[in-house]
């Protein structure tokens, strides 16, 4: 009787035993499944969303070109192919930086990922992360980042070779380094420069004149090119501006020697047709600037003239608040230039406090440089990531222009932190 | 007693099937399939067609790769491959690739329609111009 209820005993234990070895380690094995499942179902969700953003226009259709908020969120641009951006749109999900201008009249600055360079917007047209997340939908259980940057970064390294004062045929030579925005260096990349200096011909004040000269030149297995500008005479003020083209792809770069915008502001509001040059001075007595402004048209492969706002005895001074002057002869896509020299700059013999600047100004949002956009998620003034996510990236073009956009995505189930 | 030595046989054998279980589903690889990568492919070479980088001519190979190798990440393997219809045989316009298609555990393949043939590129070629024409992409992923 003993001996049996023992063997009963026995029996029973080690069979609930096994029974519990095994429901857990099935339970894992089901637990792998139904995440890997769930992981699915997330990168289902993570392309349909990403798509509809890129593919639909949101609602009103134009409300890139407003200051008032969409009702329905979508970057595309109306009747157009799959995967083009509008410009106006993509701008306004840039990050803000408060500013203040002499006249009041805009206070918040949008930087255009050249040093020294703003645009100038008003106050509250950049969208707000949690309000697109909520047009997407009510409540939702996740979190998103798009980034979008351009397909093929190029960047102007400052001259290694510069030309000695009184120089009569002098050289410029100037590094520039492309590569895809997957950081991988692009080889034999066509580059189309143009040099623009500013030279003062007029005896007495310097009346600022436009020089510009064209190089060429591919770049080599590590994604170098090394660009010669042989010109007449020496330039103290001077800006490249330089395309890079490789198999229908389009990226551009600049450099100037006047990034710090000693004299004056510059501002394009997006699709207003202008450009505004406003004198800015710190400390009073400020001497006159003289400015030249010519604006080129910008294509994939290089840049032509435009027009020429203003003469050459035009100035701006700060005698009755601070100046300005606007040129309306802007094309839809391309670059003013900017040439300005205060009054102690003269044509013989300049004076210490000579300040003579050559700026560049992208005109048409996107469409004509490379700007990078991080909307959400870390840096882009949403909440920290995940370590359960999702990236997919899509080909996008702005104008002549291609991007790479990556959306990174999940779910908001668990604790999130610095949520903006 | 006897139950006893029956029951440990029992928990002896089930132990080994768990453990036989055990041993042999870690090397099963579980993997999902990239559930994007048929729109990501069709995205790249749909931008490469309408931006006039991708023709039915050997005139655009150069450029389909250098595109390919801007817009591609490092690790992608890829085959583009372009046919013309000649006589309802499909005959390779041209190829590109970066040779790393066969090693890849997935592989995604979207065929497009382009336009037709701009020209013949020779008697010896066999086809007219207008004859149809299509691509076809493969992208290969991991491995």
């Amino acid at each position: 009787m003993v001996s049996e209820t023992i063997d009963y005993m026995g029996a029973t234990i080690g069979i609930v035993l096994v029974f519990v070895a095994s429901f857990f380690y099935f339970s894992g094995a089901v637990s792998a499944g139904i995440a890997s499942e769930a992981q699915a179902n997330l990168a289902s969700e993570a392309q349909s969303l990403f798509d509809y953003v890129l593919n639909s226009p949101g609602s009103p259709p134009g409300w890139g070109g407003t200051v008032t908020a969409p009702a329905q969120f979508g970057l595309a641009m109306p009747s157009s192919f799959p995967y083009t951006l509008d410009a106006s749109k993509v701008f306004r999900l840039l990050t803000a930086e408060g500013c203040t201008l002499p006249n009041s009249s805009v206070a918040s600055c949008v930087p255009t990922g050249i040093p020294g360079y703003f645009f100038f917007t008003q106050e509250g047209s950049q969208l707000n992360y949690s309000y697109v997340r909520s047009l997407i939908e009510t409540n939702p259980p996740f979190e998103f980042r798009l980034t979008i940057k351009p397909a093929m970064e190029v960047s102007v390294g400052p001259p290694v070779q510069v030309p000695s004062k009184g120089c009569g045929s002098c050289s410029y030579v100037f590094p520039v380094y492309v590569s895809s925005a997957y950081g991988v260096p692009v080889f034999d990349a066509r580059l189309n420069s143009e040099l623009f200096a500013l030279s003062c011909p007029q005896t007495g004040a310097c009346s600022p004149e436009l020089f510009y000269t064209t190089a060429y030149t591919t770049t080599n297995s590590t994604g170098v090119g090394t660009l010669l500008f042989n010109v007449k005479g020496d330039f103290s003020a001077y800006a490249l501006v330089v395309s890079a083209y490789a198999g229908g792809i389009s990226g551009i770069g600049f450099y100037s020697t006047s990034v710090s915008q000693d004299l004056v502001y510059v501002y394009a509001p997006p699709g207003q047709g202008s450009v505004t040059v406003m004198r800015k001075c710190y400390s009073t007595p400020c001497s006159v600037v003289h400015y030249n402004i010519t604006t080129f048209t910008l294509r994939g492969t290089g840049v032509s003239e435009y027009a020429t706002c203003g003469t050459k005895d035009m100035f701006l001074t700060t005698g009755k608040g601070f100046q300005s002057v606007s040129c309306y002869l802007v094309p839809p896509a391309g670059l003013a230039v900017i040439g300005l020299a205060n009054s102690n700059c003269s044509s013989s013999s300049n004076s210490p406090l000579c300040n003579e600047e050559v700026l560049l100004a992208p005109l048409g949002v996107f469409s004509g440089y490379g700007l990078n956009v991080t909307f959400g998620g870390p840096g882009g003034r949403g909440p920290a990531g995940s370590a359960v996510s999702t990236t997919l990236n899509r080909v996008v073009y702005i104008g002549s222009f291609a991007y790479l956009a990556t959306f990174d995505y999940w779910p908001d189930t668990g604790p999130v932190f610095g949520a903006g | 007693m006897m139950r006893v030595v029956e029951t440990l046989i029992a928990v002896a054998i089930l132990a080994a099937g768990i453990t036989g279980l055990a041993l042999y589903l870690p090397t099963q690889t579980v993997q999902l399939h990239p559930l994007d990568s048929p729109t990501q492919s069709y995205d790249i070479i749909n931008s490469l067609y309408t931006q006039g980088t991708l023709f039915c001519s050997p005139a655009s190979k150069a450029g389909v790769e250098e595109a390919l190798y801007v817009l591609l990440p490092p690790s992608a393997h890829y085959t583009l491959t372009v046919y013309v219809l000649s006589n309802g045989v499909p005959t390779v316009v041209y190829s590109v690739s970066n040779q790393g298609v066969s090693r890849s555990e997935f592989v995604t393949s979207v065929t497009v329609a382009l336009s037709p043939a701009p020209e013949a590129l020779s008697p010896a070629d066999g086809y007219h111009a207008g004859a149809p024409c299509f691509a076809v992409f493969d992208l290969g992923e991991g491995g």
